[in-house]
Protein backbone atom coordinates (compact mmCIF):
# COMPACT_ATOMS: atom_id res chain seq x y z
CA UNK A 1 0.00 0.00 0.00
CA UNK A 2 2.77 2.39 0.55
CA UNK A 3 3.47 1.71 -2.94
CA UNK A 4 0.34 3.32 -4.03
CA UNK A 5 -1.21 -0.07 -5.06
CA UNK A 6 -5.03 0.64 -4.58
CA UNK A 7 -5.66 -2.96 -4.20
CA UNK A 8 -4.15 -3.39 -1.05
CA UNK A 9 -5.83 -0.50 0.18
CA UNK A 10 -9.20 -1.96 -0.73
CA UNK A 11 -8.33 -5.04 1.23
CA UNK A 12 -7.12 -3.03 4.13
CA UNK A 13 -10.26 -1.26 3.91
CA UNK A 14 -12.23 -4.50 4.06
CA UNK A 15 -10.22 -6.02 7.32
CA UNK A 16 -10.37 -2.93 9.03
CA UNK A 17 -13.59 -0.92 8.20
CA UNK A 18 -15.75 -2.60 11.03
CA UNK A 19 -13.07 -1.92 13.92
CA UNK A 20 -12.75 1.80 12.61
CA UNK A 21 -16.53 2.48 12.00
CA UNK A 22 -17.07 0.93 16.10
CA UNK A 23 -14.52 3.76 17.32
CA UNK A 24 -15.78 6.70 15.22
CA UNK A 25 -19.65 5.36 16.38
CA UNK A 26 -18.00 6.28 19.81
CA UNK A 27 -17.63 9.57 19.12
CA UNK A 28 -20.26 10.85 16.76
CA UNK A 29 -24.15 9.34 17.02
CA UNK A 30 -25.20 10.82 13.66
CA UNK A 31 -24.86 8.53 11.04
CA UNK A 32 -24.50 10.72 8.37
CA UNK A 33 -21.79 12.51 10.07
CA UNK A 34 -20.39 9.25 11.30
CA UNK A 35 -19.94 7.76 7.45
CA UNK A 36 -18.37 11.43 6.61
CA UNK A 37 -15.66 11.04 9.35
CA UNK A 38 -14.95 7.04 7.91
CA UNK A 39 -14.63 8.31 4.38
CA UNK A 40 -12.50 11.37 5.48
CA UNK A 41 -10.39 8.90 8.18
CA UNK A 42 -9.66 6.00 4.80
CA UNK A 43 -9.07 9.50 2.66
CA UNK A 44 -5.91 10.11 5.40
CA UNK A 45 -4.69 6.93 5.98
CA UNK A 46 -3.88 6.62 1.89
CA UNK A 47 -2.97 10.46 1.39
CA UNK A 48 -0.60 9.82 4.64
CA UNK A 49 0.98 6.13 3.95
CA UNK A 50 4.17 6.95 3.85
CA UNK A 51 4.25 9.18 6.95
CA UNK A 52 3.52 6.11 8.88
CA UNK A 53 6.56 5.11 10.78
CA UNK A 54 6.60 1.50 12.14
CA UNK A 55 9.06 2.10 15.17
CA UNK A 56 6.21 4.72 16.26
CA UNK A 57 3.49 1.82 16.60
CA UNK A 58 1.43 -0.79 14.80
CA UNK A 59 -0.40 0.14 11.65
CA UNK A 60 -3.59 -1.28 12.34
CA UNK A 61 -3.14 1.55 15.87
CA UNK A 62 -2.09 4.32 13.82
CA UNK A 63 -5.54 3.89 11.53
CA UNK A 64 -7.19 4.16 15.13
CA UNK A 65 -5.71 6.88 16.55
CA UNK A 66 -6.20 8.69 12.75
CA UNK A 67 -9.84 7.66 13.52
CA UNK A 68 -10.25 9.31 16.53
CA UNK A 69 -9.11 12.66 15.63
CA UNK A 70 -10.84 12.77 12.88
CA UNK A 71 -14.08 12.16 14.81
CA UNK A 72 -12.47 15.17 17.48
CA UNK A 73 -12.22 16.90 14.54
CA UNK A 74 -15.45 16.85 12.97
CA UNK A 75 -16.99 16.79 16.85
CA UNK A 76 -15.17 20.31 17.31
CA UNK A 77 -16.47 21.49 13.58
CA UNK A 78 -20.08 20.79 14.81
CA UNK A 79 -19.61 22.72 17.86
CA UNK A 80 -18.46 25.99 16.21
CA UNK A 81 -21.41 25.58 13.88
CA UNK A 82 -23.60 25.61 17.08
CA UNK A 83 -24.68 21.90 16.19
CA UNK A 84 -25.36 20.98 19.83
CA UNK A 85 -27.46 18.72 19.84
CA UNK A 86 -24.48 16.04 18.53
CA UNK A 87 -22.40 15.14 21.45
CA UNK A 88 -19.97 12.83 22.39
CA UNK A 89 -22.07 9.55 23.39
CA UNK A 90 -22.61 8.83 27.23
CA UNK A 91 -22.35 4.94 26.57
CA UNK A 92 -21.96 4.49 30.90
CA UNK A 93 -22.59 1.06 31.47
CA UNK A 94 -24.40 0.02 34.67
CA UNK A 95 -22.85 -1.95 37.24
CA UNK A 96 -25.15 -5.24 37.06
CA UNK A 97 -24.62 -5.26 33.68
CA UNK A 98 -20.58 -5.00 33.56
CA UNK A 99 -20.97 -8.25 35.86
CA UNK A 100 -22.80 -10.10 33.82
CA UNK A 101 -20.70 -9.20 30.40
CA UNK A 102 -18.22 -11.15 28.94
CA UNK A 103 -14.77 -9.85 29.91
CA UNK A 104 -13.22 -9.86 26.85
CA UNK A 105 -15.91 -7.34 25.68
CA UNK A 106 -14.94 -5.18 28.23
CA UNK A 107 -14.21 -1.94 26.50
CA UNK A 108 -11.93 1.22 27.28
CA UNK A 109 -15.04 2.83 28.43
CA UNK A 110 -16.02 0.22 31.05
CA UNK A 111 -12.59 0.03 31.81
CA UNK A 112 -12.54 3.74 32.58
CA UNK A 113 -15.39 3.42 34.50
CA UNK A 114 -13.69 1.58 37.07
CA UNK A 115 -10.96 4.67 37.89
CA UNK A 116 -10.59 7.08 40.31
CA UNK A 117 -13.47 10.11 39.24
CA UNK A 118 -10.01 12.25 38.67
CA UNK A 119 -8.42 9.97 36.96
CA UNK A 120 -11.57 9.72 34.88
CA UNK A 121 -11.95 13.11 33.78
CA UNK A 122 -8.62 12.99 32.43
CA UNK A 123 -8.96 10.04 30.33
CA UNK A 124 -12.06 12.24 29.19
CA UNK A 125 -10.73 15.13 27.82
CA UNK A 126 -7.63 13.67 26.86
CA UNK A 127 -9.13 10.67 24.71
CA UNK A 128 -12.95 11.26 24.56
CA UNK A 129 -12.62 14.80 23.25
CA UNK A 130 -9.42 15.09 22.40
CA UNK A 131 -8.01 17.71 24.26
CA UNK A 132 -4.30 18.00 23.97
CA UNK A 133 -2.58 18.14 27.94
CA UNK A 134 -2.52 21.94 28.09
CA UNK A 135 -6.05 22.76 27.22
CA UNK A 136 -6.98 20.44 29.68
CA UNK A 137 -4.77 21.91 32.54
CA UNK A 138 -6.52 25.52 30.72
CA UNK A 139 -9.61 24.42 30.76
CA UNK A 140 -9.47 22.50 34.49
CA UNK A 141 -7.48 25.69 35.89
CA UNK A 142 -4.65 23.12 37.21
CA UNK A 143 -1.30 22.87 36.57
CA UNK A 144 0.01 21.02 33.74
CA UNK A 145 2.15 18.74 35.89
CA UNK A 146 -0.67 17.99 37.20
CA UNK A 147 -2.50 16.79 34.19
CA UNK A 148 0.38 14.91 33.28
CA UNK A 149 0.39 13.18 36.49
CA UNK A 150 -3.24 12.11 36.85
CA UNK A 151 -3.14 10.86 33.13
CA UNK A 152 -0.44 8.91 33.77
CA UNK A 153 -1.71 7.36 36.90
CA UNK A 154 -4.91 6.68 35.17
CA UNK A 155 -2.98 4.79 32.74
CA UNK A 156 -0.97 2.64 35.03
CA UNK A 157 -4.32 1.90 36.88
CA UNK A 158 -5.66 0.92 33.14
CA UNK A 159 -2.63 -1.07 33.08
CA UNK A 160 -3.88 -3.15 35.58
CA UNK A 161 -6.94 -3.88 33.22
CA UNK A 162 -5.17 -4.69 30.28
CA UNK A 163 -3.28 -6.88 31.61
CA UNK A 164 -5.73 -8.92 34.19
CA UNK A 165 -7.61 -8.79 30.69
CA UNK A 166 -5.10 -10.89 29.09
CA UNK A 167 -4.31 -13.38 31.86
CA UNK A 168 -8.41 -14.24 31.50
CA UNK A 169 -8.60 -14.52 27.66
CA UNK B 1 29.39 1.32 23.03
CA UNK B 2 27.94 -0.57 26.30
CA UNK B 3 24.74 0.50 27.63
CA UNK B 4 23.66 -1.02 30.88
CA UNK B 5 20.24 -0.81 32.59
CA UNK B 6 19.04 -2.75 35.42
CA UNK B 7 15.82 -4.43 34.91
CA UNK B 8 13.84 -2.42 37.08
CA UNK B 9 14.16 0.53 35.13
CA UNK B 10 12.76 -1.15 32.51
CA UNK B 11 9.80 -2.81 34.39
CA UNK B 12 8.98 0.76 36.35
CA UNK B 13 9.08 2.43 32.95
CA UNK B 14 6.49 -0.28 31.46
CA UNK B 15 4.80 -0.01 34.80
CA UNK B 16 4.64 3.75 34.48
CA UNK B 17 1.51 4.09 32.10
CA UNK B 18 3.24 5.54 29.05
CA UNK B 19 2.93 2.85 26.88
CA UNK B 20 -0.55 2.91 26.88
CA UNK B 21 -0.95 6.84 26.48
CA UNK B 22 1.20 6.41 23.61
CA UNK B 23 -0.98 3.55 22.24
CA UNK B 24 -4.60 5.41 23.15
CA UNK B 25 -2.69 9.05 21.03
CA UNK B 26 -3.30 10.72 24.64
CA UNK B 27 0.61 11.31 25.41
CA UNK B 28 2.82 14.80 24.12
CA UNK B 29 4.21 14.48 20.75
CA UNK B 30 7.69 14.39 22.76
CA UNK B 31 6.38 11.41 24.97
CA UNK B 32 5.57 9.64 21.40
CA UNK B 33 9.31 10.38 20.61
CA UNK B 34 10.72 8.74 23.98
CA UNK B 35 8.44 5.90 23.52
CA UNK B 36 9.93 5.01 19.82
CA UNK B 37 13.63 5.77 21.00
CA UNK B 38 13.37 3.65 24.06
CA UNK B 39 11.53 0.78 22.27
CA UNK B 40 14.23 0.48 19.93
CA UNK B 41 16.90 0.03 22.40
CA UNK B 42 15.43 -1.86 24.71
CA UNK B 43 13.64 -5.28 23.44
CA UNK B 44 11.23 -5.56 26.64
CA UNK B 45 9.87 -2.47 25.87
CA UNK B 46 9.22 -2.91 22.58
CA UNK B 47 7.38 -6.29 23.10
CA UNK B 48 5.01 -4.51 25.55
CA UNK B 49 4.38 -1.71 23.86
CA UNK B 50 3.05 -4.20 21.25
CA UNK B 51 0.98 -5.96 23.52
CA UNK B 52 -0.89 -3.36 24.87
CA UNK B 53 -1.60 -2.43 20.94
CA UNK B 54 -2.53 -5.66 20.25
CA UNK B 55 -5.06 -5.80 22.95
CA UNK B 56 -6.34 -2.20 22.23
CA UNK B 57 -7.02 -3.12 18.84
CA UNK B 58 -8.62 -6.69 20.04
CA UNK B 59 -10.98 -4.49 21.99
CA UNK B 60 -11.88 -2.04 19.27
CA UNK B 61 -12.56 -5.45 16.98
CA UNK B 62 -14.58 -6.90 19.31
CA UNK B 63 -17.06 -3.84 19.25
CA UNK B 64 -16.63 -3.03 15.68
CA UNK B 65 -19.96 -2.49 13.60
CA UNK B 66 -19.77 -2.81 9.76
CA UNK B 67 -20.43 0.24 7.94
CA UNK B 68 -22.87 0.88 5.04
CA UNK B 69 -21.53 -1.16 2.09
CA UNK B 70 -22.29 1.79 -0.16
CA UNK B 71 -19.62 3.92 1.75
CA UNK B 72 -16.89 1.16 -0.04
CA UNK B 73 -17.25 2.00 -3.23
CA UNK B 74 -17.27 5.88 -2.35
CA UNK B 75 -13.55 5.88 -0.80
CA UNK B 76 -12.15 3.49 -3.44
CA UNK B 77 -12.97 5.89 -6.11
CA UNK B 78 -12.27 9.07 -3.53
CA UNK B 79 -8.52 7.59 -3.45
CA UNK B 80 -8.22 6.62 -6.84
CA UNK B 81 -8.40 10.46 -7.27
CA UNK B 82 -6.16 11.70 -4.41
CA UNK B 83 -2.27 11.46 -4.69
CA UNK B 84 -0.83 10.14 -1.42
CA UNK B 85 1.76 12.50 0.50
CA UNK B 86 5.09 12.69 -0.09
CA UNK B 87 7.09 10.82 3.19
CA UNK B 88 8.53 13.27 5.81
CA UNK B 89 12.17 14.09 5.62
CA UNK B 90 12.59 12.53 9.06
CA UNK B 91 11.28 9.65 8.08
CA UNK B 92 13.81 8.76 5.64
CA UNK B 93 16.52 9.82 7.99
CA UNK B 94 15.47 7.04 10.22
CA UNK B 95 15.33 4.65 7.85
CA UNK B 96 18.90 4.88 7.22
CA UNK B 97 19.12 4.44 10.85
CA UNK B 98 18.21 0.86 10.78
CA UNK B 99 20.95 0.09 8.60
CA UNK B 100 23.98 1.45 10.51
CA UNK B 101 25.50 -1.97 10.73
CA UNK B 102 27.98 -1.84 7.94
CA UNK B 103 26.60 -3.30 5.26
CA UNK B 104 27.49 -2.89 1.66
CA UNK B 105 24.19 -1.09 0.67
CA UNK B 106 25.58 1.87 3.42
CA UNK B 107 28.87 2.14 1.49
CA UNK B 108 27.60 4.08 -1.33
CA UNK B 109 25.95 6.80 1.54
CA UNK B 110 27.64 9.99 1.62
CA UNK B 111 29.90 10.99 4.65
CA UNK B 112 27.02 13.46 5.44
CA UNK B 113 24.32 10.94 5.58
CA UNK B 114 26.74 8.82 7.83
CA UNK B 115 27.46 11.32 9.99
CA UNK B 116 23.42 12.49 10.39
CA UNK B 117 22.95 9.06 11.23
CA UNK B 118 25.14 8.45 13.72
CA UNK B 119 24.30 11.70 15.39
CA UNK B 120 20.21 10.62 15.05
CA UNK B 121 21.88 7.57 16.92
CA UNK B 122 23.77 9.26 19.60
CA UNK B 123 20.48 11.37 20.33
CA UNK B 124 18.83 8.45 21.24
CA UNK B 125 20.97 6.83 23.15
CA UNK B 126 21.51 10.02 24.98
CA UNK B 127 17.99 10.23 25.24
CA UNK B 128 17.63 7.11 26.85
CA UNK B 129 20.58 7.45 29.20
CA UNK B 130 19.12 10.94 30.21
CA UNK B 131 15.87 9.49 31.31
CA UNK B 132 17.61 6.58 33.26
CA UNK B 133 19.56 8.91 35.03
CA UNK B 134 17.29 11.24 35.84
CA UNK B 135 14.89 8.63 37.04
CA UNK B 136 17.66 7.76 39.22
CA UNK B 137 18.39 11.29 40.29
CA UNK B 138 14.96 11.29 41.08
CA UNK B 139 14.48 8.30 43.36
CA UNK B 140 17.72 9.10 45.51
CA UNK B 141 15.96 12.88 45.85
CA UNK B 142 12.96 11.04 47.12
CA UNK B 143 14.77 8.95 49.54
CA UNK B 144 16.50 11.57 51.34
CA UNK B 145 13.26 13.66 51.06
CA UNK B 146 11.60 10.94 52.89
CA UNK B 147 13.76 10.61 55.06
CA UNK B 148 13.78 14.48 55.72
CA UNK B 149 10.14 13.86 56.20
CA UNK B 150 10.94 11.12 58.80
CA UNK B 151 13.11 13.08 60.98
CA UNK B 152 10.34 15.79 60.82
CA UNK B 153 6.94 13.44 61.84
CA UNK B 154 9.46 12.33 64.90
CA UNK B 155 10.57 15.82 65.88
CA UNK B 156 6.93 17.02 65.64
CA UNK B 157 5.66 13.96 67.29
CA UNK B 158 7.63 14.55 70.17
CA UNK B 159 6.68 18.63 70.03
CA UNK B 160 3.00 17.39 69.98
CA UNK B 161 3.84 14.51 73.34
CA UNK B 162 5.35 17.60 74.76
CA UNK B 163 2.89 19.89 74.37
CA UNK B 164 0.25 17.28 75.36
CA UNK B 165 1.96 16.67 78.57
CA UNK B 166 1.99 20.65 79.34
CA UNK B 167 -1.75 20.50 78.84
CA UNK B 168 -2.41 17.44 80.97
CA UNK B 169 -0.58 18.50 83.66
CA UNK B 170 -2.36 22.09 83.56
CA UNK B 171 -5.36 20.40 84.26
CA UNK B 172 -4.69 18.50 86.83
CA UNK B 173 -2.96 21.73 88.51
CA UNK B 174 -6.43 23.57 88.47
CA UNK B 175 -8.00 20.55 90.28
CA UNK B 176 -5.47 20.57 92.79
CA UNK B 177 -4.99 24.04 93.70
CA UNK B 178 -8.86 24.47 94.56
CA UNK B 179 -9.22 24.88 97.70
CA UNK B 180 -12.33 22.82 98.28
CA UNK B 181 -9.82 19.89 97.34
CA UNK B 182 -9.78 17.22 99.55
CA UNK B 183 -7.58 13.91 99.52
CA UNK B 184 -8.53 10.56 99.75
CA UNK B 185 -6.40 7.74 100.00
CA UNK B 186 -7.82 4.47 99.23
CA UNK B 187 -5.75 1.11 100.92
CA UNK B 188 -5.58 -2.74 99.66
CA UNK B 189 -8.13 -5.08 100.35
CA UNK B 190 -7.31 -8.36 101.03
CA UNK B 191 -6.98 -9.06 97.68
CA UNK B 192 -3.71 -6.62 97.19
CA UNK B 193 -3.51 -5.35 100.77
CA UNK B 194 0.11 -3.28 99.55
CA UNK B 195 -1.99 -0.83 97.20
CA UNK B 196 -2.93 2.23 97.47
CA UNK B 197 -4.37 5.16 95.08
CA UNK B 198 -4.72 8.62 95.88
CA UNK B 199 -7.73 10.56 94.63
CA UNK B 200 -7.75 14.18 95.22
CA UNK B 201 -11.28 15.50 94.80
CA UNK B 202 -12.47 19.05 94.01
CA UNK B 203 -15.87 19.11 95.99
CA UNK B 204 -16.66 22.39 94.07
CA UNK B 205 -15.46 21.35 90.42
CA UNK B 206 -17.18 18.43 90.90
CA UNK B 207 -13.78 16.92 89.11
CA UNK B 208 -10.90 14.54 90.27
CA UNK B 209 -7.59 13.16 89.19
CA UNK B 210 -5.95 10.08 90.89
CA UNK B 211 -3.09 8.44 91.11
CA UNK B 212 -1.77 4.82 92.27
CA UNK B 213 1.32 5.15 94.76
CA UNK B 214 1.43 1.36 94.27
CA UNK B 215 -1.21 -1.06 92.28
CA UNK B 216 -0.87 -4.30 89.96
CA UNK B 217 -1.15 -3.93 86.56
CA UNK B 218 -4.74 -5.74 86.04
CA UNK B 219 -4.99 -9.22 84.04
CA UNK B 220 -5.39 -9.07 80.37
CA UNK B 221 -8.77 -8.10 79.23
CA UNK B 222 -9.24 -6.09 82.76
CA UNK B 223 -9.44 -2.36 83.62
CA UNK B 224 -9.90 -0.75 86.76
CA UNK B 225 -13.25 0.50 87.47
CA UNK B 226 -13.65 3.85 89.75
CA UNK B 227 -16.95 3.70 91.77
CA UNK B 228 -18.19 5.91 94.59
CA UNK B 229 -20.62 5.12 97.42
CA UNK B 230 -23.56 7.54 96.77
CA UNK B 231 -26.61 7.22 98.95
CA UNK B 232 -25.39 4.06 100.17
CA UNK B 233 -25.21 2.69 96.58
CA UNK B 234 -22.19 2.02 94.30
CA UNK B 235 -22.21 4.77 91.47
CA UNK B 236 -19.71 4.47 88.80
CA UNK B 237 -17.15 7.12 87.61
CA UNK B 238 -15.51 5.53 84.95
CA UNK B 239 -12.94 3.32 83.88
CA UNK B 240 -9.36 3.74 83.88
CA UNK B 241 -5.83 1.73 82.14
CA UNK B 242 -3.26 0.60 84.27
CA UNK B 243 -1.20 3.51 83.04
CA UNK B 244 -3.55 6.54 83.45
CA UNK B 245 -3.79 5.27 87.24
CA UNK B 246 -0.04 4.79 87.64
CA UNK B 247 0.85 7.84 86.54
CA UNK B 248 -2.01 10.66 87.06
CA UNK B 249 -5.55 10.12 84.93
CA UNK B 250 -7.13 13.18 83.41
CA UNK B 251 -9.47 15.18 85.63
CA UNK B 252 -12.67 13.11 85.59
CA UNK B 253 -16.53 14.24 86.71
CA UNK B 254 -17.46 12.99 90.07
CA UNK B 255 -21.18 14.68 89.72
CA UNK B 256 -23.07 12.17 92.47
CA UNK B 257 -24.15 13.35 95.85
CA UNK B 258 -23.39 12.32 99.76
CA UNK B 259 -20.53 10.47 98.46
CA UNK B 260 -18.63 8.51 101.43
CA UNK B 261 -16.51 6.41 99.77
CA UNK B 262 -14.39 5.58 97.16
CA UNK B 263 -13.08 2.17 95.46
CA UNK B 264 -11.45 0.53 92.88
CA UNK B 265 -12.67 -2.84 91.38
CA UNK B 266 -11.15 -4.99 88.17
CA UNK B 267 -13.40 -5.10 85.52
CA UNK B 268 -13.92 -6.72 82.35
CA UNK B 269 -12.77 -4.09 79.56
CA UNK B 270 -15.67 -1.10 79.49
CA UNK B 271 -16.48 -1.78 82.62
CA UNK B 272 -19.67 -3.24 84.27
CA UNK B 273 -23.22 -1.98 85.26
CA UNK B 274 -22.13 -2.80 88.88
CA UNK B 275 -19.18 -3.24 90.87
CA UNK B 276 -17.74 -7.33 91.32
CA UNK B 277 -17.38 -7.05 94.99
CA UNK B 278 -14.69 -9.57 95.35
CA UNK B 279 -12.66 -8.27 92.27
CA UNK B 280 -12.08 -4.66 94.51
CA UNK B 281 -8.54 -3.52 94.86
CA UNK B 282 -8.53 -0.69 97.01
CA UNK B 283 -11.05 1.42 99.11
CA UNK B 284 -11.24 4.91 101.19
CA UNK B 285 -13.70 6.30 102.77
CA UNK B 286 -14.03 10.66 103.36
CA UNK B 287 -14.42 10.20 106.55
CA UNK B 288 -12.40 7.20 107.60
Amino acid sequence: MKAGDQKAFAEVYDRYCGAINGVISRFINDEAIAQDVLQDTFIKVWKNILMYDDKKGSFFTWMLNIARNTSIDALRKLKKEGKAEIQILETTVSSSTTVQQNVSTIGLRQLVDRLPAEQQTMIEYLYFKGYTQQEVADELEIPLGTVKTRSRMAMAELRKWFTLLILWI
Amino acid sequence: MVYIIDIVDINEYIASGILESVTLGIASPQEAQEVACLSQIYPEIMAEFLRIQKRYEEMVVESGTAPDPAIRASILNKIAETPQDKAPESTKQEAKIVSMKPTPEITGVSPMWKMMAAASLILTIGLGSLWFISNREVKRLDSSLASMEKKHLEDSQVLQAMVMEKDHLQTVQEVLTEKSMKTVMLKGTAMEPEAAVKVMWSTDMKKAVMHAEKITPPPANMQYQLWVIADGKPVSVGVFTYDEVEQMTEPFDVNAQNITAFAITLEKMGGSPTPTMEKMVVMGSING
